[in-house]
């Protein structure tokens, strides 16, 4: 790689790996996988860097090579059957509810998700993509996205109750 | 419970912290990539050649063969397989099993033996990678093995009939990736259509998709609408370009048949009246033109109304004819291309059998091997397109 491009993609990699690996963490739900991830997907953007160009340009394709590789990783280590027992992790003792302890009994149950409900959740909600760019980043159809979506959020409420605060997209009419 | 998804999401990645990305690691990573791709090109080269000759070890290790190296085929490599030997141009390689379903990429061979083990063979040798499944009862022209040419990439079922996987094994890097099919079951539900470069194409019934998977990521692009998805049929890819049918009647030719770069925009091929496809339809490796052999029928087609067989070549762009100049009366079949430009057809004559390279689009033809009388007798006879044979 000429000087010029090493040094635009390092200056890539300072300002955005911090966010990557956070929707990384927030996708397989393992620190040390989340940065084996995002070390992958930066050798791959590496290689592809002269013709991405500009650094949006590249956070798309890097996040596309994360979303698609945790998705392969899932799909080999059938993570969705080793993690998903099917029911709620317990429920906080009543005079318990504190924030920490609801944000991490949540955080349980979005990890009971399918591995690709919980991606195209982190995708939307998390990193505020439209279902277009989810659906890019996903390497799937937009109505696969909203299925996902909607299907994800359906099992989240079976697991939290409706008292839950969702946000409004969620109630959107899902036709496909 | 008043936390709010997104801000759980929010809050979660940010109670935990990571170290920066290993720059150092990345640069090396990077450089080992181009090394390997620089390496990957010069032994598929040689490794070619050295499998022909059938000593790639000795050959890799003496520069007063290196003229050998650099020598073109002079039978413009076409292969076939009998028993445990592949022939490949004027040489031949004893495998150590016996070839039921065999298919060529850039490196070498991967064929299927009679206990459906899965093997690489190249320069360095013979190596098992796997197992498929058995061919399915009424399967006897069941393709097995799926790959391309002029890549370093082969395909093949994994798994059982209860549930497949699919499996990609790169000869550059003996390397083997699996992919899930959610449960799909062959030979309908779990289809490996093909391999173009580093894209796969296949049919995962239970997911309702026909995809094309870049091997490398993962990527995957939805082909055909899940309502389609069940119908599509795709015979061969090259370059981007599909032969499919995009609703194939079951077990049958592949009518009708279309070019294109996408389900969507394919262009129908015509065959003229009483005339159909076989499903050996393949692509040159620039999707220009298109190898079938087509049969001829007395009347409406009907398999016990057959009048002739021919081997054609079409240009995907025009639909104009190459005609071949093949010995008459024959019956050809075109098996795969050599290049963009090369196509090995087999020829038989009464109960002679020769394979042909064929020049497109003059369609001079040169005779590469004859195959022996007793090649041809008894169905042993094993071509390069990953279909099986039956004893």
């Amino acid at each position: 790689m000429a000087a010029q491009n090493w040094t635009s993609f390092v200056e890539f990699v300072a300002a955005r790996s911090s966010a990557l690996q956070r929707a990384a963490y927030l996708m397989v739900g393992d620190v040390g996988l989340a940065q084996d991830l995002v070390q992958e997907a930066l050798v791959k953007t590496c290689g592809a860097w002269p013709r991405l160009r500009d650094p949006g340009a590249a956070e798309a394709y890097t996040r596309k090579v994360i979303t698609t590789t945790a998705m392969a990783w899932f799909r080999r280590r059938a993570w969705s059957a080793e993690r998903s027992s099917g029911h709620p992790p317990d429920t906080p003792a009543p005079g318990h509810a504190d924030g920490v302890t609801e944000r991490a009994w949540l955080w349980q149950c979005l990890l009971q998700l399918p591995p690709r409900q919980r991606v195209a959740i982190v995708l939307r909600y998390y990193e505020d993509l439209s279902e277009a760019q989810t659906a890019d980043a996903m390497s799937c159809a937009v109505g696969t996205v909203k299925s996902q979506v909607s299907a994800g959020l359906t099992k989240l409420r079976s697991l939290v109750g409706d008292e839950i605060m969702l946000p409004p997209e969620s109630h959107e009419v899902v036709t496909s | 419970m008043t936390e709010t998804l997104k801000s759980v999401l929010a809050q979660q990645a940010a109670s935990v912290a990571f170290k920066p990305p290993d720059l150092e690691a990345i640069a090396r990573d990077h450089n080992r990539n181009i090394r390997r791709r620089r390496v990957t090109t010069v032994l598929a080269t040689v490794a070619a050649v050295a499998v022909v000759a059938g000593t790639a070890g000795v050959l890799l290790g003496q520069p007063s063969r290196q003229a050998d190296v650099a020598e073109p085929l002079s039978t413009g490599g076409v292969s076939w397989a009998v028993g445990s030997t592949i022939y490949h141009g004027s040489d031949t390689i004893d495998v150590g099993h016996k070839v039921k379903a065999m298919v060529r990429t850039s490196v070498g061979f991967v064929t299927v033996d009679d206990a459906n083990n899965v093997y690489s063979v190249t320069g360095r040798g013979v190596t098992r990678i796997g197992q498929t499944p058995a061919v399915p009862a009424d399967g006897t022209d069941y393709v097995r093995l799926v790959s391309d040419p002029q890549g370093t990439l082969a395909g093949w079922i994994g798994g059982d009939y209860s549930g497949a996987v699919l499996k990609v094994h790169d000869q550059a890097t003996g390397q083997t990736r699996t992919f899930d099919t959610d449960g799909a079951k062959p030979p309908y539900g779990a289809v490996f259509f093909a391999i173009d470069d580093r894209t796969a194409y296949w049919r995962i019934a239970t997911r309702g998709a026909v995809l094309a998977v870049d091997v490398d990521t993962g990527a995957e692009r939805q082909l055909a609408s899940s309502s389609e998805a069940h119908t599509v049929e795709i015979w061969s890819v090259e370059n981007g370009v599909l032969a499919f049918s995009p609703n194939h009647r079951s077990n049958d030719n592949p009518v009708p048949l279309r070019v294109g770069r996408s389900i969507a925009d394919g262009r129908e091929i015509t065959f003229g009246e009483n005339a159909e496809p076989t499903g050996q339809v393949v692509l040159s490796p620039t999707g220009e033109w298109m190898s079938y052999l087509l049969v001829e029928f007395n009347g409406p087609p009907q398999q016990d109304d057959v009048r002739a067989f021919a081997a054609q070549v079409r240009d995907t762009r025009t639909d104009e004819l190459v005609t071949l100049n093949l010995p008459q009366p024959s019956f050809a079949v075109p098996v795969v291309w050599l290049d963009g430009t090369t196509v090995q057809v087999l020829v038989i004559i009464g109960q002679d059998g020769n394979m042909y390279a064929c020049a497109i689009p003059e369609g001079s033809c040169t005779a590469g091997r004859d195959i022996p009388r007793a090649q041809l007798e008894g169905n042993g006879l094993v071509l390069p397109n990953g279909r099986s044979v039956t004893d």
